[in-house]
């Protein structure tokens, strides 16, 4: 009964620090406005898409200019409509950043909070591993990945994506948990005898959340650069899956003239690129700062 | 001091010993072998059997593994079947090697003077209007893959505003040296310049909040109290205090360049390591594969041993342990 009604004071103070924090910084709120606004326009944008979008071909009606053929922003080199690719690519991405976010994350809260409160022989054999994996060249061991499995789905780009990344996330919530283990309610709850793993999930896991938010923001914009890159060389996505990378290829296609005279091109998907992994990290911040008690204490 | 360093290289045999396991793994996980592409499709069977047994390729994979090992340490990796056909994997790499060390150096000799500007400027006006800049400017350019950059840059020097070359290395053997370093070095500019430009995301965070944590500290305000300058506080504590743990990252920052390289060379036009890789897996060239990760796997070992040694070296706390 008790500890229902913090969790409804906490997330009523959340949501109420969340505003707080928006009034006082006018960029945030400019861009998770835009974030949102970008949100509906996929949600709604959906139902709009045909289910083949991806493996058209209208040879007749491709690369068609901005404002023909009823086209607002004219077509693909496919013949499809530019908004709609754009918004099953936006889809994709967004799918993919969660995705990869969602199992790093997972992995490591359980591993790094394990990691921090066990300490000893398994902190050490887990810090070689994640120091060696982290100097590691992550994105040409992953282009090589991406490049022998001859195009990815989207569910097989996730699962390699999230299985190979969680090291550097792994890393700092072992720092965070270190930071609490040696606190006087962790040694209070092992005396009353309170199993670890009641400390580790209710007692140390509150206290290094908002880090983590923050965190599983960076991580979600981290992997859709990660896949619009990788797609964009050509090592991503299989043939026919729309996304962001596949779309901005036409920027390797194509001379600097036709680039620079063609924006409608190039320009659509990098903004929408731009407002979601900037958006994403800001919002990350912004709600760090929202859930830090220490700070929206003071 | 030796000793810290002595044991510090000892513990990268084990770490060369791992790379070279990944490695290996990796090139396993590649489809065909050697001969693909060499062999000619009516070839009978049993021909192929030979030829892959005279490869050794019919063995259990540890055998594999350290004949592999064996022919590496020789400095035989093989031949390219692709990228430069019938050229040996050692020759391609050096013809590439110059222009990617160059535009390294330059790109983070530039990182590093670009982040440490922007996070004095940063530290120094604290929650001022050119402060909040700085803050924006270097979490887009940390959010969004910088390819994307890249080309921005590429349409704006090259074709608006044609002051840089459009692609090349500008290294010509039938030069003098002199002549090839300095025309490699207008060519390097652009794309080791952009590199810098965008990514001194990390650096500057890390050095920002660093100054700003000196800069509450009670030595700054018993200076201040005594008449000091804020100047000289600056230059004389806090940057030192400051920049030490920056020092560290220096031998980090080689573990990424070949990642990075990947997309400026590939884009920029430019030849160096990087697009090798990039070229190499679009055509299916292991041997230039597996080669490459070679080199990036010892260059990373060698930063970590560089950062280890240089903190072992600027910070005496360090060794102690």
């Amino acid at each position: 009964m008790e500890t229902k009604m913090k969790k409804q004071r906490f997330g009523a103070r959340f949501i109420k620090n969340f505003w707080r924090e928006l009034e006082k910084d006018n960029l945030a709120l400019v861009t998770v406005v835009l974030l949102i606004a970008l949100f509906l326009f996929i949600v709604i944008g959906q139902f709009f898409v045909p289910s083949n979008i991806g493996t058209m071909s209208d040879i007749l009606n491709a690369n068609l200019p901005p404002m023909s053929g009823g086209h607002i922003l004219g077509t693909t080199d496919s013949g499809a409509d530019f908004i709609l690719t754009l918004i099953a690519s936006a889809k994709n991405s967004i799918i993919i950043g969660f995705g990869v976010a969602i199992i790093i994350t997972v992995i490591s809260v359980v591993a790094g909070m394990i990691i921090g409160y066990f300490g000893g022989w398994i902190d050490w054999l887990s810090m070689r591993i994640i120091d060696f994996w982290l100097i590691m060249p992550l994105i040409m061991i992953l282009a090589i990945i991406f490049s022998t499995a001859k195009g990815l789905s989207i569910w097989n780009l996730i699962l390699i994506l999230g299985l190979t990344s969680w090291p550097a996330s792994v890393r700092l919530v072992r720092t965070l948990t270190l930071s609490e283990v040696n606190r006087d309610y962790v040694d209070a709850a092992k005396i009353s005898g309170t199993p670890w793993y009641k400390i580790l999930f209710t007692g140390i896991f509150p206290n290094i959340s908002p880090t983590i938010i923050s965190d599983f923001a960076l991580t979600l914009a981290t992997s859709i650069g990660i896949e619009t890159s990788l797609t964009f060389l050509g090592f991503g996505l299989k043939q026919g899956t729309n996304s962001i990378g596949m779309m901005l290829t036409v920027l390797s296609q194509n001379s600097a003239s036709t680039i620079y005279t063609q924006w409608w091109l190039w320009l659509p998907e990098t903004i929408v690129l731009i407002i979601l992994t900037v958006g994403v990290v800001i919002l990350g911040q912004v709600a760090r700062r929202a859930s830090d008690q220490r700070q929206s204490v003071s | 001091m030796w000793r810290t360093i002595l044991r510090r290289v000892l513990i990268m045999i084990p770490q060369l010993f791992l790379v070279s396991i990944l490695i290996f793994m990796l090139a396993q996980l590649m489809p065909g072998d050697p001969f693909y592409g060499n062999l000619n499709p009516n070839s009978d069977p049993a021909t192929i059997a030979r030829m892959r047994h005279a490869a050794g390729l019919d063995q259990p994979l540890y055998q594999q593994y350290i004949h592999w090992i064996d022919r590496v340490f020789h400095g035989d990796l093989g031949t390219s079947y692709a990228v430069n056909k019938g050229w040996t994997v050692t020759r391609i790499i050096a013809s590439r090697l110059w222009p990617t060390i160059s535009m390294g150096i330059i790109a983070a000799i530039l990182t590093y003077v670009f982040a440490i500007s922007e996070a004095l400027l940063s530290a120094r006006h604290e929650n001022k209007t050119i402060d909040r800049i700085l803050m924006v400017w270097n979490t887009i350019t940390s959010a969004v893959p910088s390819f994307v950059f890249y080309f921005l840059m590429m349409i704006l020097f090259v074709y608006l505003i044609p002051i840089f070359p459009a692609s090349g290395t500008g290294i010509d053997d039938s030069q003098s040296f002199t002549t090839s370093f300095f025309s490699n070095l207008r060519y390097a500019f652009l794309p080791a310049f952009t590199i810098a430009l965008f990514s001194t995301n990390s650096i500057f965070q890390y050095l920002r909040s660093n100054l700003l944590d000196q800069q509450a500290q009670d030595y700054v305000r018993t200076a201040r109290a005594k008449g000091v300058t804020i100047k000289d506080v600056f230059r004389k504590h806090i940057l030192r205090n400051a920049f030490l743990p920056i020092a560290s990252g220096i031998g980090y920052s080689i573990t990424g360049v070949l990642g990075g390289a990947m997309f400026a060379e590939t884009i920029f036009g430019y030849p160096g390591i990087g697009a090798l890789f990039v070229q190499a897996l679009t055509s299916r060239d292991y041997t230039v594969i597996t080669a490459v990760m070679l080199l990036q796997g010892f260059l990373a070992l060698l930063g970590g041993l560089l950062s280890d040694v240089i903190s072992a070296w600027v910070d005496p706390r360090i060794r102690v342990k």
